[in-house]
């Protein structure tokens, strides 16, 4: 629901770089980790992308194979669970990396941002619009940025407390259980067709586009994959018990990538130390500003390479905001850069466990399903663009 | 028409399944990465070939010889093919004609003739071997001979301009012995031009072929990367000619009523342009672009682009010396792009507003949103383009 913004003044901050010259040193120190990264860019990360599609391709096969063999717990069990891998995979490490243009350096269609398309109910092009151009651009900006609480919740005293925000932890249940459909229809904008901010008849193209994407999905894992279950499993008397056993793992295994994206993409930016910005902030921004506003936005998970994968690098949040079309296999080595150019400039680096990061998630959730609450957008300071000294 | 190998049987199958498959989830580039690991070239939509052989034609010209899968589709003499070389990780695109190759139906050949500083030549040239897999795809193009042949051919060809008029001469040998064919051949020199002995050993066993190899760099694109100048090229050069209207009644009298395919350098086709426009015999003239063209243009103009995709804009400044891709490129951005030399259109772009220059067809393309490719054009004017791919 599109809740009116609550009118109370904005806080102004200071933080990091203290004067221009200083922010436009910050944004060279960080320019040239990007550029010096960039520069290495090339076979490693063609090979690195080109394993990555073949676990994604094998896990898949390997669990839909398993599910093949009906209720029988060990395969049932391990086959959903491979299937969920592998579209966590397939959308995180793979798909979300991909498209964002990360590996057009190949100039290969099978991995070139424009034209892959991804394990998810999302059409690539509804995905390309509100997550590489809209939230990426805005990111955190309170009114601009449609990710932060995804037109559903209030998670700062941004927006004004309402009768529904009570149910909003229920709320958050619902669209983790059901991500990839949230994110489908994201890009629709329907809480601005509710409340009559967009005409239905500009949407429908959109939705168009979006029905099929779902349809394609559905028809595959719900419909056409339970009846190769109940062909293969014909000649045994057992259609309809393999063909429910497929269909229920086909349900487990979205419903394991569904809830594990939510909460990658939770604890990317809705942790409790991170900021949000005025619309005003952004006005006349520099690349250093932008910088600045990407860092303090965004929230990073500690972890093992695992964790790396799994979270399709976004374990690496902030490296990913600052620098969004490098190849995410290369955050790693760009963090410790990056923490260093922060604590020069005493940029607060959000880092932390995953349970300690999804438990700061899940306070925030709650504490604004209440009224009031501290945190509110900021307007970020802009030092003057004049030299201190003439 | 001569058209070897034919997609096979089992290929026509394998498709027909990955179609079904499809439905399954199982993409056709899954499909082929999967068969693909017993042979690529069992793969079936993003084909690729083998490399079997590779022969040295001068120094700085190879030809290597393809296998091939059945799904490959038939060859026509005269078109060309993409193919994709994965050079550091980034997959690059190129346009050769091949040829098919006697007695080996699953083979094609090509002849890679190094290019100054070309990245693709070279890497063919010094790093490609026999055993290699590279991309291919279908063949493609309209430099075709009519079917029936006619009873009288002229082949024009400049450099590794020669390689779609091989195969020409391959199909016509073999289809009809009896067209009386001539082939003005120009070449910087002796050493320099590529399929040489076979050319010479063709003209001896099939009568009804006149072969008129020419020493020339008139039609040479200046190269200031070469660093060889002409004379040193070319010392013992006997006969060095230009395509004109006397070497044309000196070999093929009646050749403003012969059916002509000229291909190579764009100086040696804009002469044949010329010289068949001035005698009005335009129509039988076929030309067929082959090395990336330079564009001509004012160094100085600069020219403000804006270029739309999906909602974003990218600005910059093109000089008129430079193609709009190159130009892109070097203000920074990455810009999608396949061949460029103006062959797969992954570059197209609508053209919205102001002019450019199309150096393939020599013509001026004004803005009424009309396709245009940005490897082979340049800017007359500031530009709005909006991209297609």
């Amino acid at each position: 629901m599109s809740t009116p913004l609550s009118p109370s003044v904005t806080r102004t901050v200071r933080l990091g770089p203290q004067n221009a010259d200083e922010m436009l040193a910050f944004e060279h120190e960080l320019d040239a980790i990007r550029d010096d990264t960039r520069r290495t860019v090339g076979e490693r990360d063609a090979k690195y992308i080109r394993n990555v599609q073949r676990l994604v391709r094998g896990t898949e096969a390997a669990g839909r194979a398993l599910l093949l063999f009906g209720w029988f717990p060990p395969t049932w069990l391990l086959g959903a669970f491979l299937l969920g891998i592998s579209k966590i995979i397939d959308n995180m490490e793979l798909g979300h990396n991909v498209m964002h243009g990360q590996f057009n350096f190949m100039n290969d269609p099978q991995f070139h941002g424009d034209t892959f398309d991804w394990d998810n109910t999302c059409p690539k092009e509804e995905w390309r619009h509100s997550h590489n151009y809209v939230h990426h651009t805005y990111t955190n900006v309170i009114g601009k940025d449609r990710d932060f609480g995804y037109g559903l919740l209030r998670l700062s005293s941004d927006l004004r407390w309402s009768w529904l925000h009570p149910f909003q932890l229920l709320l958050t249940l619902l669209l983790a259980s059901f991500f990839q459909w949230f994110v489908a229809i994201h890009d629709l904008q329907m809480d601005k067709v509710v409340i009559g901010r967009k005409k239905w008849s500009d949407v429908r193209p959109q939705w168009l586009l979006v029905r099929a994407k779902m349809w394609r999905i559905v028809r595959r894992d719900y419909i056409v994959w339970p009846l190769v279950g109940a062909a293969v499993a014909a000649p045994f008397g057992m259609s309809q018990d393999v063909a429910l056993a497929v269909l229920a793992g086909n349900v487990v295994g979205n419903l394991i990538r569904n809830l594990w994206a939510w909460a990658i993409i939770f604890c990317g930016h809705f942790t409790e130390n991170i900021y949000t910005f005025s619309r005003a902030s952004i006005e006349g921004e520099t690349k250093g500003q932008w910088y600045l506003r990407q860092i303090l936005g965004s929230s990073n998970i500690q972890g093992g390479s695992v964790m790396h994968l799994m979270s399709g690098n976004l374990s690496h949040q902030v490296e990913h905001h600052l620098f969004p079309d490098i190849p995410g296999n290369r955050y790693a080595e760009m963090a410790p850069r990056v923490r260093a150019v922060c604590a020069k400039y005493n940029v607060p680096y959000n880092t932390g466990s995953f349970a300690l990061q999804l438990w700061t998630v899940m306070k925030r959730i709650a504490r604004y399903s209440l009224p009031g609450g501290g945190q509110k957008a900021v307007h970020l300071e802009v030092p003057s663009v004049m030299p201190d000294r003439v | 028409m001569t058209e070897t190998p034919t997609p096979s049987l089992s290929a026509a199958a394998a498709k027909r399944l990955s179609s079904w498959l499809t439905h399954l989830g199982v993409s056709p580039s899954a499909f082929d990465d999967t068969v693909g690991l017993v042979s690529p070239l069992l793969r079936v939509h993003h084909l690729q070939a083998l490399v079997v052989d590779k022969i040295a034609e001068t120094p700085t010209a190879c030809t290597l010889v393809l296998r091939v899968g059945g799904a490959f589709p038939a060859l026509k003499a005269g078109q060309f093919l993409m193919i994709g070389i994965t050079i550091q990780g980034v997959r690059h695109r190129r346009a050769y004609s091949p040829r098919t190759v006697a007695d080996r139906p699953d083979c094609i050949a090509i002849t890679v003739q190094r290019q100054p500083g070309g990245r693709v030549s070279n890497h063919i040239n010094e790093t490609l071997n026999v055993g290699d897999v590279i991309d291919v795809e279908p063949p493609c193009g309209d430099f075709l001979l009519p079917s029936p042949p006619p009873a009288d051919v002229l082949l024009i060809a400049g450099g590794s301009g020669i390689t779609p008029c091989m195969a020409m001469l391959g199909e016509l040998r073999q289809r009809s012995p009896a067209t009386r064919v001539t082939l003005l051949y120009f070449a910087r020199s002796r050493r320099d031009r590529i399929l040489a002995d076979s050319l010479t050993e063709l003209s001896q066993r099939w009568t009804s072929l006149t072969y008129v190899p020419l020493d020339s760099t008139v039609h040479t694109p200046s190269s200031p990367e070469d660093g060889r100048t002409p004379s040193a090229l070319n010392p013992q050069a006997t006969h060095t000619r230009t395509l004109d209207a006397d070497l044309l009644r000196d070999t093929v009298p009646q050749w403003t009523t012969t059916l002509t395919y000229c291909c190579g350098p764009a100086p040696l086709m804009d002469a044949a342009r010329q010289l068949w426009a001035d005698a009005g015999a335009s129509r039988h003239l076929h030309l067929e672009a082959f090395a990336a063209p330079t564009p001509s243009g004012d160094p100085d103009a600069r020219h403000h682009i804006a270029l739309s995709r999906a909602g974003e804009t990218r600005e910059f400044d093109a000089p008129g010396n430079l193609t709009l891709l190159v130009a892109g490129e070097q203000a920074g951005f990455q810009i999608k792009h396949g061949c460029r030399q103006g062959m797969c259109h992954e570059c197209t772009c609508r053209l919205h507003r102001g002019s450019v220059q199309d150096l393939a067809s020599g013509q001026r393309i004004d803005g009424q949103g009309q396709p245009i490719r940005l490897c082979v054009s340049t800017a007359l004017s500031d530009l709005d383009l909006e991209s297609l791919n």
